[in-house]
């Protein structure tokens, strides 16, 4: 489910040492193409399934995964987070680019409705 | 002569600027993508990645995503201005709370239904009925209302064993009209068991409406619905014919109550409305707390489970139209016209800021107001956090802007949610603060682990699947949106 | 199929390219505007049927009849052995189906006459301009440079000569809008002379977009006026292309939006044709989504 053609932050493998010791599940994510926010919001998002600690390890963010229950790989883990974080990327990358334009939606929706004394004066001036 | 070629119309690579956008996986090669104002277009995943990075070179598509208000070319501004009017059009509504006023005019009930969240009280105690001077000064705090329109909900218990209230709580909110000119409307909740040739002219004469429970078949609905002689189905059935045939088959509707009983027989349940001759359908969810949690019955029980009665009823429904019988499943129908319309249906428990308060306000039998229905059951309970005032000392200001009320309103806004602030589905949904509370301590929830956001999700991605997949349901929810 | 256009035998005296209205010799005597011993009513034309007497008092007579009626010029001596008491027009039998409340246009030489107004007709249109800023590609009258801004005033009088008991009127071109001060102009003079008409005005709605524009247009304050607008498609790409003019999508729906909030009737008019044919589905729900307001024609 990931877009296809080589995805931003696709997370590779890391070798961390994790709160469970060597059976630790963990992604890494290069920091130049991934924002900690989507990874915040991924693991936010991902809270009924696993949760995740996010910690910054040189260049990177490493990713600890602790899933709830005990009927999934750890495999399927990784590809769930790792969907998820590129969901979560474009979703942030698609809000940064679009704001000023839902910006502007939402002032032209809530001006001049009137509700506000000195919007109706406005409206009966012009 | 041609001056302008249509090629000359055409999008260039990176010719677009996206407008705000959010989208839903529905399938491995189906994605969702709706628009501020919960216009929708199907798209692959591939698709998404070509208009989102600007290498779409499908015009057809880049077409359809201009006409949604999903992209447009730079230096436009008219999608920006509809995207406006039509959000505007949707949120119109908050300016006109509060349309709904539920009037407990007694805690008294001859059932004892298992799920009940209301006090049972035996039919004989009295002191649990509303009084005149307490429906009084509920009627002027309801007539504060900024609503054109105002629907008196009589509620219970058993309504009509207070009839003599109902009749003069509807007397005397049409006699205080006079000063307001509001277009009124009266309905009664009732299981119409005393249902009798007084009540059926009164409701004839004052155009009262009716609305009665039917949760199934017979042995499904009086498994439930306990009253002596163990026939609370047999008189609804009656009372309802008695209605249909004295007021006309529009003025009673039927309400279902969802249990563990009910998850396996959902064509049966529909089966047994449409034998009534009731058209409509609400396939709804038992709330999970009150008596529910204590009862048998009711609880928490399974979404999925939940989520695969509501495709089989709707499914059945669905064939009896094929089969010229015109049923509409209620919560699809509210859901078509957020979909396809930029109308909001108004019903409490589907809106974001959430219909506490400013959709509906209950009052008590002893006065007391709540924010909801729900929020007065929560209060049977012992949690009295959605208790906003008396109608004896409570003005409509210490009501409307208590904190009682705006805390769990703000928390009630999706578009600031963690989640559902970037949820495709947005427009459809709403917020139920009185369940999170009740569920998870805070008026918002964590979404990822709420029955009331897998439950809303579960149904949005299957109606829109199937509107996807079949023209037939897609044209049924085009007129179940009208 | 009626002809609206026809030859008439030209009368020997010039007569001033001018708007009549048809009408009968038994009319009564408010439809004769004064006729009679004031001078020729104005604008009245009588339609003569063979072998029936010519009343006096009209400032022009009609007949199919070709042997009805040589002509008497008038301040001459000279007078006809059957004379009519002014001038004649011969009408060609392609003509025979005027009738009273009709309305003609004689040029001077009067040798063609044009009927603007066939008041047995449920709908009537009057054409103001043959100019328009659109190129649709399906076009049935494609757009003239030249000035014909006297098609306003021509309508005008076609107005003015209203028969008693005229429910409605179209107005269209062209692009009237395109000569704004002439159309409101003819607009406040509706309102004045028939407030009581059914106006529906054909229009691409794109002056509109120009809120001085719409708010004079609103002014006027016709009780019963409905904007006919042409929507092509729901996106700017294919409908410029069909109406071959980039930029006349946006346009015409922040026009329509502009009268919408004026509180101006609106009908969106949608032609079937290759281009919009696969995308008149589409076009609906725009219609539904964004323009909720429009209505339909009457």
């Amino acid at each position: 489910m990931s877009p296809a053609g080589g995805a931003p932050g696709a997370g590779a493998e890391a070798t961390g040492a994790g709160e469970l010791g060597a059976a630790a599940i963990t992604l890494a994510f290069d920091q130049a193409t991934v924002d900690l926010d989507a990874l915040q919001r991924s693991a936010y998002a991902v809270a009924a399934e696993m949760t995740v600690d996010i910690r910054v390890f040189g260049a990177d963010y490493v990713c600890t995964l602790f899933p709830r229950k005990r009927d999934i790989t750890d495999d399927e883990l990784k590809h769930r987070f790792r969907a998820e974080v590129n969901d979560q990327i474009l979703r942030v990358r698609i809000a940064k680019e679009t704001e000023p334009l839902r910006n502007l939606v939402f002032a032209l929706a809530f001006s001049q409705t009137g509700l506000v004394e000195a919007d109706a004066e406005a409206v009966a001036e012009a | 002569m041609i001056k302008l070629e249509q090629a000359a119309t055409a999008l260039s690579p990176h010719g677009w600027q996206l407008l705000p956008m959010r989208f839903h996986r529905l399938d491995a090669d189906s994605v969702v993508l709706t628009n501020l104002v919960g216009e929708h277009v199907f798209v692959t995943p591939d698709e998404l990645v070509g208009v989102a990075d600007g290498t779409c070179a499908d015009q057809e598509l880049l077409a359809r995503l201009r006409a949604a208000h999903l992209i447009q070319v730079p230096g436009e501004t008219l999608p920006a201005e509809l995207l406006a009017i039509k959000l505007r059009t949707r949120l119109r509504r908050l300016a006109d709370s509060t349309g709904l006023h539920i009037f407990v005019v007694t805690l008294r009930c001859e059932h004892t239904c298992r799920y009940c969240q209301v006090s049972r009280q035996s039919a004989a105690k009295s002191e649990f009925d509303m009084t005149e001077e307490t429906a009084r000064r509920a009627l002027e705090l309801a007539f504060r209302s900024p609503s054109p329109h105002l629907k008196i909900e009589f509620q219970g218990g058993e309504p009509l064993l207070n009839f003599p209230l109902v009749r003069w709580i509807t007397a005397e909110a049409k006699r205080m009209n006079a000063g307001h000119g509001k277009d009124l409307a009266f309905v009664i909740a009732t299981n119409l068991a005393l249902l009798d040739d007084e009540i059926l002219e009164f409701c004839a004469e004052q155009g009262v409406d009716l609305s009665t429970s039917i949760d199934g078949p017979q042995d499904l609905h009086n498994g439930s619905r306990r009253r002596p002689g163990r026939d609370s189905w047999q008189q609804a059935v009656a009372g309802i014919r008695r209605v249909q045939e004295r007021l006309g088959p529009n003025q009673i509707s039927a309400l279902m109550t969802t249990t563990e009983a009910s998850l396996d027989r959902a064509a049966e349940i529909i089966d047994a409305y449409a034998d009534l001759g009731l058209r409509g359908v609400f396939l709804r969810p038992i709330s999970p707390y009150g008596f529910a949690l204590r009862g048998r019955g009711g609880a928490n029980y399974d979404v999925e489970r939940w989520l695969g009665f509501y495709a089989a009823g709707l499914d059945r429904i669905v064939e009896l139209n094929r089969q010229a019988v015109p049923m509409v499943e209620i919560y699809a129908s509210i859901i078509a016209k957020k979909m396809l319309t930029n109308s909001d249906p108004g019903y409490v428990d589907l809106t974001s800021p959430a219909g506490i308060g400013i959709g509906t306000l209950v009052y008590n039998y002893d006065g007391d107001i709540y924010a909801s229905d729900e929020g007065r059951m929560l209060a049977e309970m012992g949690d009295r956090t959605f208790r906003l005032g008396n109608v004896h000392d409570s003005s409509y200001e210490d009501v409307m802007l208590s904190d009682g009320l705006l805390r769990p309103l703000t928390g009630s806004i999706a578009l600031s949610a963690p989640m559902c602030a970037t949820c495709a589905f947005e427009s459809y949904c709403g917020a139920d603060p009185v369940f999170h509370h009740a569920t998870a301590g805070d008026f918002t929830g964590h979404k990822a682990m709420s029955a009331f956001c897998r439950r809303n999700m579960g149904v949005f991605t299957l109606l829109l699947r199937k509107m996807r997949d079949d023209p037939y349901f897609r044209d049924l929810m085009r007129r179940w949106a009208q | 199929m009626l002809k609206l256009m026809g030859r008439a035998g030209g009368p020997a005296w010039p007569v001033a390219d001018d708007v009549w209205r048809v009408c009968l010799p038994a009319d009564s005597d408010s439809d004769r505007d004064g006729a009679g011993d004031e001078g020729p009513a104005k604008s009245l034309a009588c339609l003569v049927r063979a072998g029936q007497p010519a009343p006096s008092g009209y400032g022009l007579y009609l007949t199919t009849d070709p042997e009805t009626g040589t002509l008497a010029v008038p301040g001459t001596p000279r007078r006809a052995t059957r004379g009519a008491p002014g001038p004649v027009l011969k009408l060609g039998p392609e003509l025979a189906h005027l009738s009273p409340g009709d309305i003609i246009h004689v040029p001077a030489g009067a040798r063609r006459v044009t009927v603007l107004w066939k008041n047995s007709a449920g709908h009537n249109a009057l054409l103001l301009t043959e100019q328009c800023d659109n190129y649709c590609l399906m076009c049935s009258q494609p757009p003239k440079e030249r000035d014909d801004t006297w098609l306003f005033d021509r309508a005008r009088k076609v107005i003015s000569l209203l028969p008693a008991g005229t429910r409605s009127l179209s107005l269209t071109g062209g692009e009237p809008a395109l000569h704004a001060g002439a159309l409101i102009g003819l607009l406040e003079h509706c309102q004045q002379v028939a407030p009581e008409l059914s106006i529906h005005l054909l229009s691409n709605g794109r002056r509109s977009a120009d809120p001085a524009y719409a708010r004079r247009y609103a002014a006027v304050g016709l009780a019963d006026i409905m904007a006919g607008i042409p929507v092509y498609a729901p996106e700017p790409g294919l409908h410029d292309f069909i109406v071959q003019a980039p930029g006349a999508f946006n346009e015409t729906i922040h026009g329509i939006l502009n009268l919408a909030s004026l509180g101006q009737a609106v009908e969106i008019r949608v032609v079937v044709q290759r281009h919009t044919v696969p995308v008149l589905a589409g076009l609906a729900t725009f219609i539904v989504r964004n323009l909720p307001f429009v209505a339909q024609s009457r």
